[in-house]
């Protein structure tokens, strides 16, 4: 099940960032607007810094529940 | 033709006769009100006015626009289902709490000047912590009292604000507010509501400590309040456009990191909500329209996460991913109608989130600021994350612990019309442009750039999430916000008002005690005299009297703190309900007349 879900994502992945380079772009105000399937590189990027900043919020922040107790 | 009255009027009267009505009376007089309060406003026009002369003032109750009305029938609409989802709660008290909190929410929306919407604000944060209070337990009363202390706090500065505004101004409809000290008030207090950061943390701390029913009213109505009064009276102020940028990110942030089911969510509420501000805070009729039509739809699909992840805990009894799992099969409906709600939150196409997010978005490149654009896409690709974690370690992770079924019937029922509702007001958005407050409404949300874009964000985010999805995984454990500070300085205060003052008197004290009780025994026996010079050449022979408080052990009374604390706080009350009428009145008579 997971590897089929797995399989899926990826063809899909493939297949629309493909697309996204004959889609005629929505907006044209700042320079990413004009790479093609930027929103996929968006996708990848933001998760990657999400984790880094998670982890550090974690390493600064995260405590024990008891911690206020 | 009947003529309208305040929506707010009739829950907080309704209220009251909740407790007459018992057996199957009960359930469908509970609804009748919200189908009674939505039939009152469907009658309602732009301009419709209801005022009410009072001590020299106009204390306008009911001022009807488009903005007001589209933020009126979505509270109701919601109002309805939040009652229907909790209609087998027993406790009358709690019923009437979230009558009272729709309606003062209502009274808000619909206030036309200043003291009016103060006076209902004011309500709003007393109902609202009635709603956490009666889950019970030490949690949820202290985080009740932290919820009040922050809200009265905010409710304090709107209060100095606007009393600042008559003085100045002489104006006291509520309306768009200039660069002053008056604003800065005023926008402290509306941002302590709509959850600004830092001054956010009452949210996650109080939604998560609700009651199961309490939770779904609370995440609805606070927050939208605030958002409607930026609407209304700072809209187009870049510091607000940019808070919302900020709000997002740092919501999704603290969400990634949460254990607990409902502070999860109430991280999202505050991510989710930094868009609406964020539109509200461009300005510009696609920035309102944007930010009021997210507003719509997230009252939807946040309500319908709220009641989804009750269902889980009034059925399981667990809170935490760490502890939850495999209830996919168990609880089928529960399970897809979550699917919809974080599907909708996370902004797939033929959603309703797909939507307004889209909209926001639009207006931030048309009133071109880069950086805004790139928290929110950033904060878009966190939900998607939160959400995806949320389902999967909830329904799909393996769990053979647990063994339930599905929740009650009026529960199933709420879930599934708000999941409707969701899917809906996605496919056919012009429903709700039709409403929005700046008409006509141009926008395409299903062009081809925005489908494909949104698809592709998705599957990025979706293959490293696949990746490394051991970083996504829930921990035991807490994550300190900025209410560290304030727990801190709260506990500096107590030491200092405890330990450093109090100590001071209580040293004063014994000296003197110890003085004069000397005296009167020696006056009684002087040959104690002697006693005394041994006992202070020997001061670890134990005395007659207790070094602590200075009194003799043998008549020293317990010591009860609440049998002080009761009549004092009771006084306090007492004089700053007494100064606030007296400040009314003295205001009214002298200024407004």
């Amino acid at each position: 099940m997971m590897k089929t879900l797995k399989i899926v994502i990826w063809v899909m992945a493939i297949i629309t960032i493909f697309v996204g380079f004959f889609v005629a772009r929505e907006h044209d105000s700042f320079f990413w607007h004009r790479i093609p399937s930027m929103e996929a590189v968006f996708g990848v990027l933001g998760t990657l810094i999400l984790i880094f900043l998670s982890r550090i919020l974690a390493l600064i922040a995260f405590k024990k529940e008891d911690f206020y107790d | 033709m009947i003529k309208p009255i305040p929506p707010a009027f009739l829950y907080i009267v309704g209220a009251l006769f909740i407790p007459f009505f018992k057996g199957r009376l009960k359930p469908l007089y509970l609804l009748s009100v919200s189908v009674i309060a939505f039939i009152n406003l469907f009658f309602m026009e732009a301009g419709t006015r209801w005022v009410h002369p009072f001590l020299n003032y106009d204390w306008i109750f009911l001022k009807v626009d488009r903005l007001s009305l589209i933020v009126g029938y979505i509270f109701i609409l919601i109002g309805f289902l939040a009652i229907l989802y909790s209609l087998h709660v027993k406790e009358d008290g709690q019923h009437a709490a979230g009558f009272l909190y729709i309606g003062s929410s209502l009274g808000v929306i619909f206030a036309g000047d200043y003291f009016s919407l103060f006076i209902f604000w004011e309500i709003m944060a007393v109902s609202g912590v009635l709603l956490i209070w009666y889950h019970r337990g030490k949690e949820s009363l202290d985080a009740g009292f932290r919820y009040l202390l922050m809200h009265f706090f905010g409710g304090s500065s709107i209060l100095i604000g606007i009393l600042i505004h008559a003085y100045s101004t002489g104006s006291m409809i509520v309306g768009p507010l200039e660069n002053s000290w008056a604003s800065l008030f005023i926008l402290i207090g509306f941002g302590l509501n709509t959850a600004f950061i830092p001054l956010h943390t009452w949210l996650p701390d109080g939604y998560s400590e609700g009651t199961v029913t309490g939770s779904v009213f609370l995440s609805v109505y606070t927050t939208k309040t605030g958002v409607y009064v930026l609407a209304r009276c700072f809209s187009g102020v870049d510091l607000v456009a940019y808070m919302g940028g900020v709000m997002a990110l740092y919501g999704v942030i603290f969400a990634l990191l949460q254990n607990d089911t409902r502070k999860l969510l109430s991280y999202h509420i505050v991510s989710q909500v930094g868009y609406m501000v964020a539109g509200v805070g461009i300005g510009i009729p696609l920035g309102v329209n944007g930010g009021i039509a997210h507003l719509f739809n997230h009252i939807l699909y946040k309500s319908l996460l709220f009641m989804c992840m009750g269902s889980v805990i009034y059925m399981t009894g667990k809170r935490k991913l760490t502890e939850l799992g495999g209830l996919a099969k168990q609880m089928p409906v529960t399970c897809l109608t979550c699917l919809v709600a974080s599907l909708s939150i996370s902004g797939a196409p033929g959603f309703n989130g797909f939507v307004s997010k889209g909209m926001v978005l639009s207006s931030v490149v048309e009133a071109h600021k880069p950086i805004l654009e790139l928290l929110l896409f950033l904060a878009s690709v966190g939900t998607l994350l939160s959400f995806t974690k949320l389902c999967f370690y909830t329904f799909f992770a393996k769990n053979q612990t647990i063994q339930t079924k599905e929740a009650p019937w009026n529960m199933q029922l709420a879930m599934g019309a708000t999941a409707l509702l969701c899917i809906f007001y996605g496919v056919y958005p012009q429903a709700l442009f039709n409403l929005l407050p700046f008409p006509p409404v141009s926008v395409h949300p299903y062009s081809t750039s925005h489908v494909i874009g949104t698809i592709q964000l998705f599957l990025g985010a979706g293959v490293v999430f696949m990746m490394v999805r051991s970083a996504f995984s829930p921990l035991e454990g807490m994550v300190l916000d900025f209410d560290y500070f304030y727990r801190m300085a709260f506990r500096g205060i107590a030491w200092l008002a405890d330990v450093a003052f109090n100590g001071l008197r209580l040293r004063v004290q014994t000296a003197f005690s110890r003085r004069i009780d000397g005296v009167v025994r020696l006056s009684r026996d002087p040959m104690l005299i002697f006693e005394r010079i041994i006992a202070y050449f020997q001061p670890n022979v134990e005395g007659f009297y207790n070094p602590e408080t200075g009194r003799s052990k043998i008549d020293e009374p317990i010591y009860d703190e609440n049998w002080y604390r009761k009549p004092m706080g009771l006084g306090v009350l007492l004089a700053i309900l007494m100064l606030f009428i007296y400040g009314l009145i003295y205001i009214l008579q002298s200024k407004m007349g």
